[in-house]
């Protein structure tokens, strides 16, 4: 699989998909941008970046079993594979060294 | 909360849906399930509004960029590649058949830049007046007179107390300005200049239209007397760079006035054109009555009313208002008016009243010219439509093969728009060069040389492009479907694919652009004719070598003027070339200004009639060689002259004397003094033959100086002309020396009747031209297909003769039958243009015969030029092409 480096959105998603381990799917990740990062997208955009994250192989994904909750229809379900992981954890690690001896506050205006 | 509320079910809004629906393939429905669910989520946090919006939001996002699915089925590859196919193989048919190309793109080029053009004047037209602020509330004054029943004229001026009194009276009308035309000779130090366009203006004039001042405040530059504001250019032709605010200048000789104000230039779009404006106040002293009467009616009113007042409404109490203020003087006469109120936006183009402000525009023409250019573009169109089902039987093979390989129809209608989708934009691009190219000669012959420009009419070209892609799709439509439709088998084996429908339909509209192209040629014909018409009509009068000057209007002492124009009367008169001099207040082609109530001994004072004043010296009659009916013209010799009338026949009639004689033997009044007619003269035409003759009363006023007419004689005119301005300089010093030839003079009242008539013919040609362009493509397309035909006929012993008449009487029958409709569109529309003039011509039968001989005459050559040819080919050619 083609190894790039993460996009600032990808990340976020990336990231989405790890913090709801089982129950990842599109509008779950859409919930929890908005609750945890504070950002709207619309679910093109997430449709989006989640198959570009699967054709690089940072997630992988399968349809879901029919549960009651949803009426009765199918969800495509997401989960992080090995290499998400550790381009997720790289990716940290990359923004920790630019971090360090830094003491930022936002200006005041 | 309601119960039924609540229970109904919020449906995401269907087109968004279908537009997911569209763009995903496999993973479709999953999107669609994720988004129901957020729609139903969102429906009970937000409400179904709220949810419905993002919703369409979103999939909007989904529809434009899609959601990456990762597929081999999409078809968003591999349809760019056959789209790139598609536009390979278009450009190859293109070039394959240069000429049919060639006829397509020039025809259809032709007709959108024709479309353009007269798009572009028919906008300049409506832009009239829509650059003020407040336009859609401003309404211009109009006065209708009747005496009893009979409407007597339609007036675009009215009393001066109309203004001030509906202002005071009615509260829908918030605001107010009048105007009063004037003129003469405005001087500053030694400059001086004759200017027509002037006006006294009230205060609110300059606030209530928007005109705005570039040096001065507009709401006081005009409230004291003796103040005036001039136009930018008015500015620098008496100032130059100086500061015009506060310079004096002085008007006819005697007035004062001070420049408070600079506005800028008036624009070419609008119906009402002055260079200086007095101010209204100045008209206390001067003339008195402008702040009272209720019976001078010189004055534009513009009124603004409260914004959505229905001017109707105001209408209906127009009769009563006039009658309670008109009381006195409605009830010694007959004469009533009433009031009627003109948009602003409409002046322009609908308001054909007695003593406009400015030349009008024409409605008719500009919906003519709409109704041209719709009939040019869809000949086009038509055009592209023939030709491309004509090469049906060429194209049928490609399809059959195409269809064999697995293409879908959905794929080859695709390839045939795009095929008529590159036709229509090369031709969309001549068209451009086109109009860039004919614009200037264009707006000359349409009589407006500014204003005229791409760049100023956006919406024009919204226009053209939503028409040209309409055109596009529709012209491309028919084509693709029919084309398309084809049985792979069937053309396969070599069958004809097409059935008598097409063919039914191409002659359809062939016919259809024939009957077009008749229209516009009898039209021009028509038009062409009327002109001629008009001017070779005898007016009564004799206006041929005649040089008018206007009068002198600076002259420091009044009293020595009768001194004055007698000793330049003998100066000009001593000339060998000047064999009559004459003034007048007013000369033909000049529109009269003066009119009154007169009436005779047995009338009473309440059945006065409005007849035209002018007032003439002893030699006006003789110079014009007017004919004398009756009695005898003015002459100083009686000296009682000047207390005496001389009527035309009209005023004769009107005033209800049965004969001239009879005339001569009466007297009439203004007021209650009887002075005597003693003459009666034949009418002649003051104005143009596309009004009625007036009754006209001619008084003996030696002292009139508005115009001098000179007959001169044919030679040498330049040399009396500079001797005339010797003996007039010498004679009234500081007046402008201003003249013209009264034949070119009144020549152009129908002058936007030329440009109308010039206009109307090119576009016929035009017309013509792509009409015969597509005829010249079917030709050769017939021709071609009957080759093997003709090629046996030849063998068998036809003649050329026979062969040409065997392929031409097909086209004649069509051009036949397209005369047989365009005669009578042609005779009712054309009737309903020349109604407009008070003489005029019949359509007649000729002018239509000439029309449509001629459309068969050229329709004959094109079809000729192929006929010809394969009339003439060897037959052993034609035979062995296979």
């Amino acid at each position: 699989m083609n190894k790039g480096n993460l996009g600032e959105f990808e990340e976020l998603v990336l990231l989405a998909v790890c913090g709801l381990a089982q129950g990842a799917y599109a509008l779950a990740i859409q919930q929890r941008l908005e609750d945890k990062a504070g950002r709207r997208a619309t679910l093109g955009g997430i449709y989006r970046t989640l198959n570009r994250l699967e054709k690089k192989g940072y997630v992988r994904s399968w349809m879901g079993e029919v549960t009651p909750v949803r009426g009765g229809k199918r969800k495509r379900l997401y989960e992080v594979t090995g290499a998400g992981t550790a381009a997720a954890v790289a990716a940290r690690a990359a923004r920790e060294g630019l971090w360090e001896g830094l003491s930022l506050k936002p200006a005041l205006r | 909360m309601d119960p039924s509320d609540g229970h109904r079910p919020s449906s995401p809004p269907k087109p968004a849906r279908a537009l997911v629906r569209w763009r995903l393939t496999v993973r479709r429905h999953e999107v669609l399930d994720d988004l129901d669910t957020l729609f139903a989520r969102r429906v009970a946090e937000e409400g179904a509004r709220k949810a419905r919006r993002r919703y369409t939001y979103e999939a909007l996002s989904i529809g434009l960029f899609g959601i990456g699915e990762t597929t081999n089925h999409s078809y968003g590859l591999t349809g760019l590649i056959m789209y790139k196919n598609y536009l390979k193989i278009a450009f190859r048919t293109l070039l394959k058949h240069k000429g049919y190309s060639g006829i397509n793109v020039v025809g259809l080029g032709v007709g959108i830049a024709c479309c353009i053009l007269i798009l572009l004047y028919v906008g300049h037209e409506f832009s009239y007046d829509r650059f003020h602020e407040h336009g859609s509330d401003i309404y211009r004054v109009q006065m209708d007179r009747y005496q009893g029943n009979e409407k007597i004229f339609s007036s675009a001026v009215t009393f001066p107390m109309v203004g001030p009194t509906l202002y005071e009276e009615v509260p829908e009308v918030i605001g107010y300005a009048r105007l009063l035309p004037t003129g003469g000779v405005v001087q500053y130090d030694v400059l001086q200049f004759r200017e027509d366009n002037l006006f006294f203006a009230d205060s609110t004039f300059l606030t209530l239209l928007s005109y705005p001042l570039l040096r001065g405040d507009p709401k006081t530059a005009l409230t004291e007397p003796n103040t005036a504001v001039v136009s930018a250019s008015a500015a620098r032709r008496y100032f130059g760079d100086a500061d015009p605010v506060g310079k004096l200048l002085r008007v006819n000789g005697n007035a004062e006035y001070t420049v408070t104000g600079v506005f800028e230039d008036v624009p070419v779009h609008t119906h009402l054109d002055f260079d200086l404006l007095f101010s209204f106040s100045t008209l206390i002293n001067r003339a008195p009555a402008s702040q009272t009467s209720w019976g001078w009616y010189d004055f534009y009113t513009y009124l603004r009313l409260t914004p959505g007042a229905d001017p109707g409404v105001l209408e209906a109490k127009m009769t009563d208002f006039m009658a309670r203020h008109k009381a006195e003087s409605y009830a010694e006469s007959a004469q009533w008016e009433t009031l009627l109120l003109q948009p602003l936006h409409d002046i322009h183009l609908y308001s054909r009243l007695s003593w406009e402000a400015g030349v009008n525009g024409n409605s008719t023409t500009v919906y003519f010219l709409l109704v041209i250019a719709l009939f040019i573009l869809i000949i086009a169109w038509v055009n592209f439509i023939n030709l491309s089902t004509a090469r049906s039987m060429e194209r049928a093979l490609e399809v059959g093969v195409r269809k064999a390989l697995g293409a879908q129809r959905v794929q080859l209608v695709r390839q045939f728009l795009l095929e008529s989708l590159l036709v229509n934009v090369m031709a969309a691009m001549l068209a451009l060069s086109l109009v860039w190219l004919l614009l200037p000669t264009f707006a000359t012959m349409a009589g407006v040389e500014t204003g005229l420009r791409l760049s100023d009419n956006p919406g024009v070209l919204g226009w053209v492009f939503g028409a040209f892609l309409v055109g596009a799709l529709l012209s491309g439509l028919y084509p693709a479907f029919f084309l398309s439709s084809f049985k792979p088998m069937r053309v396969l084996k070599g069958g004809a694919p097409a059935g008598g429908s097409s063919l039914r339909l191409r002659k359809s509209l062939v016919v259809f652009q024939f009957a077009a192209s008749i229209v516009l040629i009898a039209g021009t014909l028509i038009v062409a004719r009327q002109l001629d018409y008009l001017r070779s009509q005898d007016i009564g009068l004799n206006i041929d070598q005649t040089l008018v000057l206007r009068g002198p209007n600076v002259l420091p002492d009044r009293e020595a003027y009768p001194g004055q124009v007698a000793a330049f009367r003998d100066v000009v008169l001593q000339q060998p070339n000047v064999r009559a001099f004459a003034a007048s207040s007013t000369v033909p082609g000049e529109e009269n200004f003066w009119i009154s109530g007169f009436r005779t001994e047995r009338m009473e004072e309440t059945e006065r009639k409005d007849v035209y004043i002018v007032g003439v010296d002893d030699a006006f009659m003789d110079l014009f060689e007017i004919e004398l009916l009756a009695g005898r013209s003015f002459s100083q010799d009686f000296g009682t002259d000047e207390k005496a009338f001389v009527l035309n026949e009209t005023a004769a009639r009107l005033l209800g004397f049965d004969t001239p004689q009879a005339a001569v033997e009466g007297r009439i009044a203004r007021g209650d003094e009887f002075w005597p007619v003693i003459g009666v003269i034949a009418d002649y035409h003051q104005n143009s033959l596309k009004e009625n003759l007036d009754p006209v009363l001619f008084r003996y006023m030696p002292g009139i100086r508005s115009f001098y007419a000179l007959k001169i004689a044919p030679h040498n005119a330049d040399r009396t002309i500079a001797a005339v301005e010797a003996a007039w300089k010498q004679v009234f010093p500081g007046n402008p020396y201003d003249y013209f030839f009264l034949d070119a003079f009144f020549d152009e009242q129908y002058q936007a009747d030329r440009q109308f008539g010039r206009v109307f013919g090119l576009f016929a040609l035009l017309a013509i031209l792509v009409a015969c362009l597509g005829l010249f493509g079917l030709t050769a397309f017939s021709v071609q297909q009957r080759t093997k035909e003709i090629g046996i006929r030849k063998v068998l012993g036809a003649t050329a003769p026979g062969i040409v008449g065997l392929l031409s009487k097909e086209y004649a029958i069509l051009v036949m039958l397209a005369n047989g409709i365009a005669w009578p569109v042609t005779y009712l529309v054309m009737r309903r243009w020349l109604e407009t003039f008070a003489y005029h011509v019949d359509p007649g039968f000729l002018t239509l015969l000439l029309a449509g001989t001629a459309t068969l005459l050229i329709a004959g050559l094109t079809v000729g030029y192929h006929t010809l040819r394969a009339a003439h080919t060897n037959p052993v050619d034609a035979l062995r092409y296979e």
